[in-house]
């Protein structure tokens, strides 16, 4: 285990939790004992063996007969060896399940407590794909790992130490046979360890690369149903299909190789006792009980040699994912600076000076864009894709930060407003929905944690989506399925609209929060937003012209500068862009 | 089970050696044990033998030889099982998954929907890999049970210690602590799988949400979500794993004690001269092997649980048969026009709901153009569904080209159509790979289609071309230009039957006017159906059909709804200014 390695367990064991440490110190002493209990076992039930040898021998030249009291002293010794090393193992392993279980516990938390504090630039360049494999997959690994490595090689270590002492001390010429297996042990495992680790490691590469093939399969079922893509699709799959199995049976081999190697190396060991022990018996230098114990001791020594060598499969393995874990609670954070404003009123009043911003440096999204709001108004923003509309958005969110120039909302920067409560001064709806697996109240109720049902029921109906709901079985307790997948894309974005009105806020976002709603229904929303808009600031974005016609102001965006600014009848009488575009829905 | 023996009798030239192997390992392993006896029985003979020494090395390096032959041969032996056991878990998993996976594609969305996406995944990696873990432990450790057991019984008899009755006493006392156990374990089995799956959820939803989360400022909720669930986990998992780890030290104990017993009685039976110390010895050696044996078998027992759960999970799945069905109708009987016709169709998405669309009738003409439109969730994209059968109707009939849909076989029908779904999916690739889709175009056609879809000024303004990368679902790029891909996508395929789902929701007006007016020239000679939010955009088209909750209101030209249709007039409303509303009822009186 290098410098590294040591590195990461130590963190591990910090997400113990309070007393980890001493916990840890009383389960290493535990597995110590029962270590000593397995290593001493064999050497007493040599004694035993001698004694009734010795019986053997007596009965033979006839003076006697086995010495029956020693034979019974030693086995009680035995027995409450037996017994000693058994409760030493249930407390130890007991202990021990409680301590993975709370690791992993708090490594959850940990992760959840991160999810909030990261950018949500991070969200957007990483795969989620590969972020839910982090925060599940690796967990699990390090899960299933941390139980038997912790006192798995606490006690390989202690029995190989116990061992060798008591070998030495009963016969040198003996114990020097066993050792020489050792270096022939830990040659050949290194090798077979270095290769199936690699092989794990193409294995859940492969693995990976299958899963995100099903995945994408089938969330885009229907279309490759409609374009008649299955053979061709089932093919692909057989080739990572054939490749996974190839890999699978490789790793698989390699992993479980070190089984009849070790065996065939303990054999060995076992063999060269068994005859130098009878040399040396013959020569009256080791009795037969020893040879019994050696020959027990070879196996016990070679077990957990074995067994240390197998675990160093699985420490990489957890180590791996422990690293991606940890490097996942590294990452850096929403920049928090120290003297927040944490309390300040927030109206509605909004002005952007002189803001510019690029995801990245080469590429400016948003020019020298400055527009001031003032409290109560309707903004609307329009433009071709791309032309930077959801990203002024975000910037207003504190998703990301302006690269110069600020914005304020009621006379504060909001860099030095507390993100949480520059958020709370704000209800957003966007086109892509997010519902959770859990009732429709508690879905609305999201907006407003302590709503009560009248208040839930109230939005729903400002949302007009009161009657669909009151259709459904269970009405406002009907479960939604993950991503709310069974109900129409309409009526989770009018769910999520319901969310917004319960939230109140001050200011409000729609950002194409409409787009998949048939327009009578948006117009009765639209009458809803209207009274909810009435006195709040609220930005919108839209595609269809129609719904912002009544706006204070329509900003035409394009290549991230405003190009246009006015009314609806000021812009379509300047007959520029924005009419281009009004227009063009009347042309066939 | 039955799927497992199918993939075993496919993979038959993988378990007959693998059970030779095995067995030939065991006869090995006990000649191995049984020499134990000898070469102790052969020490005493010397000891006693003040004048051994001198044949004693000769003697015991033939032993050791002997000893060594036999051990390298268990290792072989085992080696090789352990490659063929290897080699048979890896094309067990790989039947499966292709069974499975093979199986998933058969399916109609009827059956996709009633599947969760992420419950299918799990199936086809998660559930399969630990089926193979499993036939490998099986292959490994099970298979020798009954070898191992039966030689060491029979082994033991030979031996006539007449210590055999305290090993079936062990292996009785074992049977039971591995029953208590099992059973203990497996009243919460069910539920252990249920909190890991609640974690995923709550994880997936606090990642796919981010946006939502923050903007409501909810992290706290969240957070405190995942606790919850982690902490749930936590206490089934600390209660699972204290009733499982009980097992193992237990037999062990069991073991010493046992062994301990038979020393003291053997011990007995030497002063009575009924055997000597050799047999002792292997005394010890057997009873091992035999209640080890138990033990793995036990062992094995264990994972064959779970590994029978994740076989059930996809038995069911197999054994679900799809809702839609070849037709016989031969591929020189398709007509050449093909006009869609919907006599009287009724459909609903599940047995207990309600129907999505009563008693539709329309008829969509060979180079015309039919556009559908009406409020959210009346079933405009359920009438595109049915089109394509990804679904059949459960009344009424659906003619193509005059003929009973499912008279098709399923895909010579979709070959004829290019659909346009409302969501736009894209696959991991290039652009050209999304465009062509399996049509094996020609270049030219793909350049055609991306020009229609007015997507070529983005193709050639990238560097890349065609071969510009696209992501997963096509995240990489923006929304209208998914849309447009996907519509280049169909137009490639040339049809004879376009549907377009909502399709230009997406593309400013300008662009939504140019590519209008492009791929009316394309598709002239063609069926289209076109399912749209925006009156002013289907104006033109040859019949307009008006869906309200499910049923027709009226169809028409667009005058003549004007003219005739209430609901049409509204909608129409709700999108112009009065303005132009009035100057287009105008226009028409």
């Amino acid at each position: 285990m290098n410098s590294n390695n040591k590195g990461v367990f130590r963190r591990i064991f910090r997400l113990s939790g309070k007393g980890g440490v001493i916990k840890l110190a009383f389960m290493v002493l535990l597995v110590i004992v029962q270590a000593l209990s397995i290593a001493i076992g064999p050497a007493i039930l040599g004694d035993a063996l001698n004694i009734i040898v010795e019986g053997a021998l007596n009965i033979e030249a006839a003076r006697g007969g086995v010495d029956t009291p020693a034979l019974i002293r030693v086995i009680i010794i035995l027995c409450v060896l037996y017994i000693v090393g058994y409760l030493a193992k249930i407390v130890q392993e007991y202990m021990m399940s409680d301590f993975t279980a709370n690791v992993v516990c708090n490594m959850r938390i940990r992760i959840a407590n991160k999810m909030g504090r990261l950018p949500v630039g991070y969200y957007e360049k990483r795969a989620l794909g590969d972020i839910m494999s982090t925060v599940t997959n690796d967990v699990d690994v390090i899960a299933t790992g941390l139980q038997t490595i912790v006192s798995g090689l606490i006690y390989s270590v202690v029995l190989i130490v116990t061992i060798l002492a008591i070998m030495l001390s009963l016969n040198l010429i003996m114990a020097g046979v066993v050792l020489l297996t050792l270096p022939i042990s830990i040659f050949s495992m290194k090798g077979i360890v270095k290769r199936t680790g690699r092989a794990f490691y193409e294995q859940q590469v492969l693995t990976g690369e299958i899963n995100g093939k099903i995945e994408e399969d089938i969330s885009g079922f229907q279309v490759l149903k409609a374009y008649v893509r299955e053979e061709d699709v089932i093919a692909e799959f057989d080739k990572s299909n054939e490749h996974l199995c190839k890999e699978n049976s490789k790793s698989q081999f390699m992993g479980s190789m070190i089984d009849p190697i070790a065996m065939l190396i303990g054999n060995i060991g076992y063999i060269a006792v068994v005859i130098v022990g009878a040399l040396l018996a013959i020569q009256g230098h080791l009795s037969v009980g020893s040879i019994q114990a050696f020959i027990n001791y070879v196996n016990n020594f070679n077990q957990p040699v074995q067994n240390a060598a197998k675990m160093s499969t699985q420490i990489q393995m957890v180590v791996a994912a422990t690293k991606r874990v940890f490097s996942f609670l590294d990452e850096e954070e929403e920049v928090v600076k120290d003297n927040l404003v944490r309390e300040h009123e927030i109206n509605g009043k909004v002005s952007f000076e002189d803001i510019s911003f690029g995801y990245n440096p080469e590429k400016t999204i948003i020019n020298d864009f400055s527009l001031e709001v003032c409290e109560g108004k309707q903004v609307a923003i329009v433009g071709p894709t791309g032309a930077g509309k959801s990203t002024i958005i975000k910037l207003l969110m504190r998703f990301y930060d302006v690269d110069s120039g600020r914005i304020m909302v009621d006379g504060m920067d909001i860099r030095e407003l507390d993100r949480g409560l520059l958020r709370s001064g704000i209800g957003m709806v966007l086109q892509e929905t997010w519902l959770f697996k859990g009732s429709i109240l508690e879905n609305i109720r999201f907006g407003r944690l302590d709503a009560t049902r009248e208040e839930v029921i109230e939005a729903a109906k400002l949302a007009e989506v009161d009657y669909f709901i009151s259709t459904l079985p269970g009405g406002y307790d009907y479960e939604l399925s993950e991503d709310g997948q069974n109900i129409s894309s309409g009526q989770r974005q009018l769910i999520t609209i319901a969310r917004a009105i319960l939230s109140n806020r001050p200011i409000l976002i729609l950002d194409e929060a409409t787009s998949s709603v048939d327009t009578q229904t948006e117009h009765r929303i639209q009458r809803a937003m209207d009274n909810l808009m009435e006195g709040r600031t609220s930005f919108v974005i839209a595609h269809r012209l129609s719904t912002i016609r009544n706006a204070d102001v329509i900003l035409v965006l394009k290549d991230g500068d405003i190009v246009e600014q006015g009314t609806h009848s000021e812009l379509l009488a300047k007959k520029g862009f924005y009419s281009e575009l009004h227009n063009a829905q009347f042309e066939n | 089970m039955k799927l497992l023996l199918e993939v075993f009798k496919k993979n038959i030239k993988y378990v007959i050696p693998l059970i030779l192997f095995t067995i030939v390992g065991i006869v090995f392993r006990l000649i191995n044990t049984s020499f134990i006896g000898t070469v102790v029985n052969q020490v005493m003979a010397f000891t006693s033998d003040p004048n051994a020494s001198e044949t004693a090395g000769s003697v015991l390096s033939v032993i050791g030889l002997e000893m060594f032959g036999i051990c390298a041969m268990i290792s072989v032996m085992g080696i090789m099982s352990i490659f063929f056991a290897s080699k048979l878990s890896a094309v067990t998993g790989r039947d499966l998954r292709k069974k499975l996976f093979t199986k998933i594609m058969s399916f109609s969305m009827k059956e996709i929907d009633s599947l969760s996406v992420s419950s299918l995944i799990t199936l086809c990696t998660n559930d399969i890999v630990q089926i193979q873990n499993v036939v490998f432990i099986i292959c490994t450790t099970a298979l020798q049970v009954p070898f191992l057991v039966i030689g060491g019984i029979t082994s033991m008899v030979a031996n006539r210690s007449g210590l055999s009755w305290t090993v079936a006493l062990a292996s009785g006392l074992v049977i039971v602590i591995l029953l208590v156990c099992v059973l203990r374990t497996l009243k919460i089995a069910g539920s252990y799988q249920g909190k890991i799956d609640a974690i995923n959820s709550v994880t997936r939803e606090g990642l796919t949400g981010t946006q939502v989360i923050r903007a409501f400022n909810r992290d706290t909720w969240n957070e405190e979500r995942i606790i919850k669930a982690s902490k749930e986990f936590r206490d089934i998992n600390i209660s699972f794993t204290r009733k499982m780890i009980v097992m193992e030290p237990s037999v062990y104990l069991v073991l010493n004690l046992v062994n301990l017993l038979a020393t003291w009685l053997g011990a007995k039976r030497l002063e009575e001269g009924l055997i000597n110390v050799g047999v002792i010895s292997s005394y010890t050696s057997y009873l091992f092997m035999i209640v080890m044996g138990v033990l793995m078998f036990g062992l094995s027992a264990f994972s064959m649980i779970r590994m029978i759960v994740s076989l059930k999970r996809i038995r069911k799945i197999m054994d679900i048969e799809p809702a839609v069905s070849d037709g016989d109708l031969p591929k020189e009987s398709i007509p050449e026009r093909q006009s869609i016709e919907f006599k009287n169709v009724s459909f609903k998405y599940d047995e207990e709901g309600g129907y999505v669309i009563k008693n539709i009738d329309f008829t969509a003409e060979c180079g015309k153009t039919t556009a559908i439109i009406g409020n959210t969730g009346c079933g405009k994209s359920t009438i595109m569904n049915l089109v394509s059968r990804l679904y059949d109707p459960d009344e009424g009939e659906i003619l193509i080209g005059g003929i009973d849909a499912r008279r098709y076989p399923v895909n010579e029908l979709r070959n004829q159509i290019g659909y346009v779904t409302q969501k736009a999916v894209l696959f991991t690739g290039d652009i050209k790979s999304n465009i062509d889709f399996g049509t094996d175009c020609s270049d030219e056609a793909i350049s055609e289609a991306a020009e229609i879809a007015q997507i070529k000024e983005f193709v050639d303004d990238n560097e890349e071309g065609y071969g510009y990368a696209i992501a997963r679902g096509g995240t990489n790029v923006s929304g209208g230009q998914r849309q447009r891909l996907s519509i280049a996508r169909a137009i490639a395929k040339n049809p004879k039957i376009y549907l377009f789902d909502d399709s230009f929701s997406a593309l400013d007006y300008k662009t939504d006017a140019k590519l209008r007016k492009a791929l009316k020239e394309k598709t002239k000679d063609a069926t289209v159906l076109i399912v749209a939010q925006r009156v002013t955009s289907i104006l033109d088209a040859d019949r307009i059909i008006v869906m309200h909750n499910g049923i027709i209101v009226g169809q028409g030209t667009s005058s003549e709804l004007l003219k005739s249709c209430e609901y049409y007039r509204e909608i129409l409303k709700s999108q112009v200014s009065e303005d132009e509303y009035e100057k287009m009822i105008n226009n028409e009186s």
